[in-house]
């Protein structure tokens, strides 16, 4: 979920699904629960991500205990596990973009397919996402995912624009609302001002050229959102007509408020996440790890996160056993085709690599928009 | 000599906190904002890199956080004395009423206050919709979510107990004698609010200014809220505690808006003494 509020984090996003991620670390990692007969399982992921494990007595039916720790950015599971988390950490749930980093540190495990049964039933798409398989070997059981829309108001906008570009147009001057996301509107950006296939793969022109288009995008804007759902309310309320950048769910959480809206996918794309359960290296409790990455994608477990969480699911059985207005919300009907209306783009290199941008030049870059 | 050693030991305790809690911290950005940033590592140097980063990109945020927070500090401290005035002049025994309510409204927390000028100010918003109805407008007006005025309205409505409280205390000691020896004296009601009531009260002035320019300068989370795209220089130097983690470039923001900060308070007790010159 990298392409939230907060970074490379997902905090935003999360606001409304697990409530606020308080991180409330607290050193429990490494501090395993009082012995019991119980194999505790220490968790490290966002909060509400061990909902769909722990929800009913499946844990218990195994002899299972979760120790659980959140967190507020996915650096932090980098963080823990570099830290002295090896070796204490079973379970840890990263966006799709960091695996290949996680990999390359040597923090987490490959996934043994023949121990998850249940990725039978994970659409291919979400399966064989190129960010969760290094150098041929899985390494993430993916559970959920979503992309970033335009959302429109149909009542306003009869036809939605089919371009990001189309936004610029003077008859939606000030009925724009942005969210402010820097890692996913730096990465729409990039696909419409540099017509590049792959926005996380770009030299410091392109950046340029990048923000230069988003500053356009805040002109003709009339709020730029802390989170999604202020952009929700935005839209709900009337204040906006139209989004860069979105979000699925806006579609229900705008409902809540009693307001029907759309979302569509403009020609050039927008960015897409998908979040994983991964093993953490020399974990632990490695049968009791396995047993929570074949539930996560469980038909209950995936029913739950849908229904509950309002999350978009992986798991094609669970998608068929969705109520019609849950399933309504995503598009799960063409889902071979989202492929062409988002992609799963990952992470700008962390460390230098050629001429291409770092995420630190995106941050830095992301300031010039954000003081314009 | 032992009178004055006993009372070095009785001040040790707050000079204590102020030292480690005032001092000390504010010693430590001094320092950091020469250092820089390699690589998500803090790293020691002598670079006035970060202040001029700070002068080169951020000047116009800055200059605009200034204007909206002196716009906001001199409304609100002229409603906070006039409030007071009231209270303190025309209200009689409902005078400690009204000053109950102003404290009350400290307790209905930040987020509700800034969540509730949304529901007024928006498209469909009370005040839209009133107008509407009442056939004033026929289209909803725009600019008042997601601006600057909306900063400056849900500021002024946050921070007026702020000035109120100082400037009501300082009222307090201007009594109806003086009053009314301006009165004997000729001066008329302006005439005695100009130069005996203001000049009486130019400490709760100050203070009451200085109070709301300095949370208005300061705050990053009304105009992320209903300033819709409208940045302040909080908005820039929060990330830089976080996800930009560039410590010393928000240590060079903080330090320079603190100085920025300074001057426009010093010049506004300036002003405020002028006109209160004997």
């Amino acid at each position: 979920m990298g392409s939230d509020n907060s970074g490379p984090s997902g905090l935003t996003r999360r606001q409304f699904t697990q409530a606020m991620a308080l991180t409330a670390a607290a050193g429990a990692i490494g501090v395993p629960s009082i012995a019991r007969a119980d194999t505790t399982v220490n968790f490290l992921g966002w909060q509400g991500y061990d909902d769909p494990v722990a929800f009913d007595d499946f844990l218990k039916s195994k002899g299972i205990s979760l120790n659980t720790t959140y967190i507020g950015n996915n650096d932090e599971i980098v963080a823990k596990l570099r830290g002295g988390g090896i070796g204490t950490i079973d379970v840890v749930t990263p966006y799709m973009g960091y695996i290949p980093l996680l990999v390359k540190l040597d923090l987490i495990q490959e996934i043994d397919v023949s121990r998850v049964p249940n990725l039978e039933k994970v659409m291919p798409i979400f399966r064989n996402d190129p960010n969760i398989v290094v150098d041929g070997k899985l390494y993430g059981v993916p559970f959920t995912w979503g992309g970033g829309p335009m959302v429109y108001d149909p009542a306003v906008i009869a036809t939605p624009p089919t371009s990001w570009k189309d936004l610029l147009k003077p008859e939606y001057t000030g009925k724009v609302g942005m969210m402010d996301d820097p890692l996913g509107n730096m990465m729409i950006g990039a696909l419409v001002a540099t017509g590049t296939d792959t926005p996380t793969k770009i030299n410091a022109e392109q950046l340029e050229k990048t923000i230069d288009f988003l500053i356009e995008v805040k002109k003709q804007s009339r709020v730029v959102a802390a989170s999604w759902g202020d952009l929700s309310d935005a839209i709900a309320r009337g204040d906006v007509a139209l989004t860069f950048n979105g979000w699925e769910t806006m579609v229900k959480f705008c409902g809540d408020k009693g307001k029907l809206v759309k979302y569509t996918y403009p020609v050039e794309r927008t960015n897409a996440w998908l979040d994983n359960y991964c093993i953490a290296k020399d974990a632990p409790n490695l049968d009791a790890a396995y047993e929570l990455c074949n539930r996560v994608i469980s038909v209950e477990g995936q029913k739950r996160l849908a229904e509950v969480a309002i999350q978009a699911i992986v798991n094609s059985d669970a998608v068929a056993a969705l109520p019609a207005d849950i399933r309504a919300l995503y598009p799960y009907d063409d889902i071979a085709n989202y492929g062409k209306k988002a992609g799963f783009f990952g992470f700008p290199p962390v460390e230098p690599e050629g001429d291409l941008t770092t995420f630190s030049d995106w941050l830095k870059a992301y300031e010039r928009f954000k003081a314009a | 000599m032992e009178n004055r050693l006993t009372a070095y030991w009785l001040a040790a305790p707050s000079a204590l906190i102020f030292v480690v809690l005032f001092i000390a911290p504010m010693a430590f950005f001094v320092v950091l904002s020469f250092w820089q940033v390699d690589y998500f590592v803090l790293t020691p140097a002598a670079t006035l890199a970060n202040y001029r980063d700070v002068f080169v990109n951020y000047w116009h945020v800055m200059a605009f956080t200034v204007a909206l927070a002196t716009a906001t500090a001199v409304v609100t401290t002229l409603a906070g004395f006039v409030f007071s005035f009231l209270a303190r002049f025309r209200a009689g025994k409902w005078a400690q009423a009204l000053l109950f309510i102003v404290l009350i409204t400290l307790f209905g927390g930040y987020l509700m206050k800034i969540y509730a000028w949304k529901t007024i100010l928006g498209n469909e918003g009370v005040l839209n919709t009133a107008l509407i109805a009442m056939g004033f407008i026929s289209t909803p007006i725009t600019t008042l979510l997601y601006s600057p005025q909306a900063v400056v309205i849900t500021l002024v409505h946050f921070s007026l107990p702020f000035a109120v409280l100082p400037i009501y205390a300082s009222m307090r000691g201007v009594t109806d004698i003086e009053v009314e020896a301006a009165r004997d004296l000729g001066a008329g009601r302006w005439a005695t609010l100009a130069t005996v009531i203001v000049p009486r009260c130019q400490a709760g002035i100050v203070a009451g200014f200085s109070f709301v320019f300095l949370i208005t300068a300061g705050d990053y989370v009304t105009p992320l809220l209903v300033g819709g795209k409208q940045t302040m220089i909080g908005n820039l130097i929060a990330p830089q505690f976080g996800a930009q983690f560039n410590w010393p470039l928000g240590a060079a923001m903080s330090l320079v808006m603190l100085l920025v900060a300074v001057a426009v308070i010093f010049v506004f007790r300036t002003l405020v003494a002028w006109w209160s010159r004997p």
